[in-house]
């Protein structure tokens, strides 16, 4: 079970500045990462995400889903994201 | 009318003391109040800085023994006629506690621990504290000569923190080092020393005021952004996180706190664990960061104290920081002469002229 409740809280700006209110730590974020974290909170699936960056930044599958696992996997590094078993693609 | 506050500890500098940080969280919420400033030294910063305090004394250190405290209290007391005090320092709150039943027989309102609270979150009775809330304390050795400071290091292993009763902490690597340091911190603070196993990770601080029933009637967490070298947060974020708050909040409950309380945790960098590393009986150097953001635990004291009651406050926002900012004040040597020959003096800029 995916749990972006941590996500939920991060504190964005427009120009990819995050604040996360638990723990205190800030990040500054790529717009793309942006779009992902925005597209996460509206509730999208990781299928549907890495369709949205595909069609978004004009990357074939392959490259969408690598840079979707990669982006994941950092903010499952710093707390944001619990993955579960079924978290990625 | 207006109330008349006695406060403590106004040194600002490398090592800040929290009591210029009350007095301006007190100015925040009145302009109606006498604040008397009660210092140890003539060189403390906050007795020249701009809204410190109205009246200056000069107060006995807390070695000079109850009797002598007292009897500068009452002179004081009769000269300026005080309805609340509020000691800030680590190095005189034991005092105090001792003689809280003297001081409000003379009317003088104060909020201090039982001696059996402020003993219980001791530094050398961590452990235990840490075990009765069922949450972690780094393994720590309390050693009063340098045979059982080697051998505790020996099972503690380095790098660890050496910390005085007091003040001072330093992280140690070494044997070698372990000793000066240790000499360094008895001769400052007197022994015994802890000695504690290092802990990786962020510090996080939580600053409550304890209603000496076990309840918490404000609080402000912050994640330390900025350390000095003595381990001083010089920068700090407000956070919210559930988790954090219940370990402070368990601690209140489990001393039956009553008054300022300031709990220090590290979070182990690789398994998220929160430790308690100090519970410190009064407000942080920072207690006016709070205040500003609308969270005035200062205030909260003296209005309990005055009125009777204790109005609960919510928590901070998350997201408010502070940085500590070094100025240079501009000091007559007359003033400071005046208080080092008289004992008293009164801030002309302050005085009813």
């Amino acid at each position: 079970m995916v749990d972006i409740s941590r996500l939920q809280q991060l504190l964005v700006n427009d120009n990819g500045f995050a604040f996360d209110p638990n723990t205190g730590l800030t990040y500054n974020i790529s717009l793309t990462g942006l779009d992902v974290i925005h597209w996460l909170k509206q509730g999208h699936q990781d299928s549907e995400v890495v369709e949205l960056i595909t069609e978004q930044y004009e990357v074939d599958r392959e490259t969408a889903e690598r840079d979707y696992n990669g982006f994941l996997a950092t903010l499952h590094s710093y707390g944001l994201f619990s993955a579960g078993d079924s978290g990625g693609i | 009318m207006s109330i008349t506050i006695a406060v403590t500890g106004l040194h600002r500098g490398e090592n800040p003391q929290p009591g210029y940080g009350v007095i301006r969280s007190l100015r925040r919420h009145s302009r109606d109040l006498n604040i008397i400033g009660l210092v140890y030294d003539v060189l403390e910063s906050g007795i020249y800085a701009d809204q410190g305090a109205d009246q200056i004394y000069q107060f006995p250190y807390p070695s000079a023994g109850a009797a002598t405290v007292l009897g500068r209290l009452d002179y004081i007391h009769h000269c300026s006629p005080i309805d609340i005090f509020l000691p800030t320092l680590d190095s005189e709150i034991h005092l105090f506690v001792g003689i809280t039943e003297e001081i409000q027989k003379r009317g003088i309102r104060c909020m201090l621990p039982s001696e059996e609270s402020y003993q219980a979150r001791s530094k050398s009775n961590l452990g235990q504290l840490a075990d009765s809330c069922r949450m972690q304390t780094p393994l720590s050795e309390t050693v009063g000569d340098v045979d059982r400071l080697v051998q505790a290091a020996a099972r503690i292993g380095y790098p660890l923190m050496l910390k005085g009763q007091y003040y001072e902490a330093y992280k140690v690597y070494s044997q070698p080092q372990l000793v000066d340091r240790f000499h360094d911190i008895v001769l400052r603070w007197g022994a015994p020393v802890v000695v504690q196993r290092y802990v990786e990770g962020p510090e996080f601080d939580v600053v409550a005021v304890g209603d000496g029933t076990g309840g918490v009637a404000a609080s402000c967490s912050i994640r330390k952004t900025i350390l000095s070298e003595k381990g001083k947060g010089f920068g700090g974020i407000t956070i919210s996180d559930e988790r954090l708050d219940e370990l402070a909040f368990t601690v209140v409950r489990e001393l039956k706190w009553q008054g300022p309380i300031e709990l220090e945790f590290i979070q182990d960098e690789v398994t998220g664990e929160y430790y308690l590393l100090e519970v410190n009986p009064r407000f942080p150097a920072w207690i006016d960061f709070p205040a500003a953001c609308g969270v005035n635990l200062a205030a909260l004291v003296v209005e309990a104290l005055w009125e009777g009651q204790m109005s609960e406050i919510p928590a901070c926002v998350p997201g408010k920081f502070f940085l500590r900012h070094s100025i240079d004040l501009l000091c007559d040597i007359e003033d400071m002469g005046t208080l080092a020959s008289v004992g008293e003096w009164t801030p002309l800029s302050r005085a009813n002229v």
